[in-house]
């Protein structure tokens, strides 16, 4: 119960901290962007681990209501974008029920030229090379994304 | 007994005959249809539940599970093969193995088929992991129209099974490990993932702005034949966050949107028509 408080403490004490570093980014020095830039990375890819079967509920829910949901299994996870600026975020993956256990993240490539734009979604196993093997895995595609610009 | 009750009583008697001789002279032809059966048998004493495929015996339950007893879980898992097999012919290779809870778990195209429990293994002297691998190797041989033999009923794998197990261990012991692979694995196919088709379709992007161009969709043959387009629903907000949802759709058109399950977006390429 004890350990429970201090989880959600710590959850709304990031998340606070979060907000506010990411609000002042725009008018601070560039060693407090650079901090805030950290601490949102960190931060939203730990909010996303963290709730991101809530997430998937929310997500699930709206789709209903729009009668658009995805009928299989879907997951939350973390994503980042790269390309046309750098984006953290969150990204439902939907796909068969053994690939998309195995999906952590999702890596996302975009190629802007004018007003062409090319996207890759590439949903990963691991985001460390060394640990696991790395590899993208196949069968798994994205339903939603929603992201925030570093 | 009034003159009306008898007459009722007759007419209910007649009907009862008559299903009765329907049922008998129709299930045969029924059962026949259908690819897996099941039923009790009687081995070393025990009764025990024994799932057919094509006539011939794939599995047997040794054991119940939970509340079910021995022919209970032989109905269940014949019930289930035979509607996967009713919407498409089921396929060795969709037979896959995974793992949750320390439990092993057969599956096809998704669905659950039996939980293999540490019991199944105890009467086979296997682990429940090589029970569940085992079963799978007996159902995939039996689709095949091989005959399972009884050693193979009885928990003793072919000897392909048993070398794909030695190589596999194998690879453990020179450090490609594939543990994390397992529970996707099929014990019937070498190939991790299942077969999957790849598609360029039109995608059209609204929201912030206009976008027409093509998007790379992936899934199963007959999801992917079924998709023709995907409407991507997008916005943003003063360019710091962004919100996009993919629905890859039957129609190419944008009145009646209908879902294509188990198909999704991998890549997509346009070009902004309006700001």
């Amino acid at each position: 119960m004890h350990s429970k408080v201090k989880f959600w403490a710590g959850t709304l004490a990031l998340s606070a901290a979060l907000g506010l570093v990411s609000s002042r980014t725009a008018q601070a020095g560039p060693f407090d962007g650079v901090f805030g830039k950290v601490l949102k990375v960190g931060g939203i890819g730990f909010l996303v681990k963290q709730f991101g079967p809530e997430m998937n509920k929310v997500i699930n829910t709206l789709l209903q209501q729009k009668g658009i949901r995805y009928a299989g299994r879907t997951k939350v996870v973390p994503a980042f974008a790269i390309g046309s600026g750098a984006y953290v975020g969150a990204v439902q993956l939907q796909g068969d029920e053994g690939p998309i256990d195995k999906a952590k993240y999702c890596a996302q490539l975009e190629i802007p030229v004018g007003r062409f734009r090319g996207k890759m979604y590439v949903p990963v196993n691991s985001l460390t090379p060394g640990k696991a093997k790395l590899k993208p895995i196949q069968g798994v595609g994205v339903a939603a994304v929603i992201d925030f610009r570093i | 007994m009034s003159k009306k009750n008898l007459y009722l009583t007759a007419a209910l008697t007649g009907l009862l005959v008559v299903g009765g001789a329907w049922q008998g002279t129709m299930r045969p032809a029924l059962a026949e249809k259908e690819l897996v059966t099941s039923r009790d048998a009687r081995v070393d004493g025990k009764t025990v539940g024994e799932v057919l495929l094509k006539g011939k015996v794939a599995l047997r339950f040794l054991s119940g599970a939970g509340s079910l007893s021995t022919i209970e879980r032989a109905d269940l898992v014949a019930g289930r093969l035979n509607r996967l097999d009713e919407d498409k012919s089921l396929k060795a290779s969709e037979l896959r193995v995974k793992s949750a809870g320390g439990l092993a778990i057969l599956t096809a195209r998704g669905m659950d088929i039996v939980t293999v429990t540490a019991e199944d293994g105890k009467t086979l002297g296997l682990s429940a992991q090589d029970t569940a691998d085992l079963w799978v190797q007996n159902l995939s041989d039996a689709l095949a129209g091989r005959e399972v033999s009884e050693a193979a009923l009885r928990g003793k794998p072919s000897a392909r099974l048993a070398a794909a197990r030695e190589d596999d261990r194998d690879r453990d012991d020179r450090g490609k490990d594939r543990a994390g692979d397992r529970d996707v694995k099929s014990a019937a196919d070498d190939d991790f993932y299942p077969d999957l088709k790849k598609k360029i379709v039109p995608i059209i992007s609204a929201g912030s702005s206009l976008n027409i161009g093509v998007a790379q969709v992936q899934g199963e043959e007959r999801d992917v034949d079924r998709c023709k387009a995907v409407a991507q629903l997008e916005t943003d907000w003063k360019d710091k966050a962004r919100i996009k949802i993919l629905v890859p759709i039957s129609a190419e058109s944008v009145k009646h949107i209908d879902r294509v399950p188990g198909v999704a977006v991998s890549a997509i390429a346009d070009y902004k028509i309006q700001d």
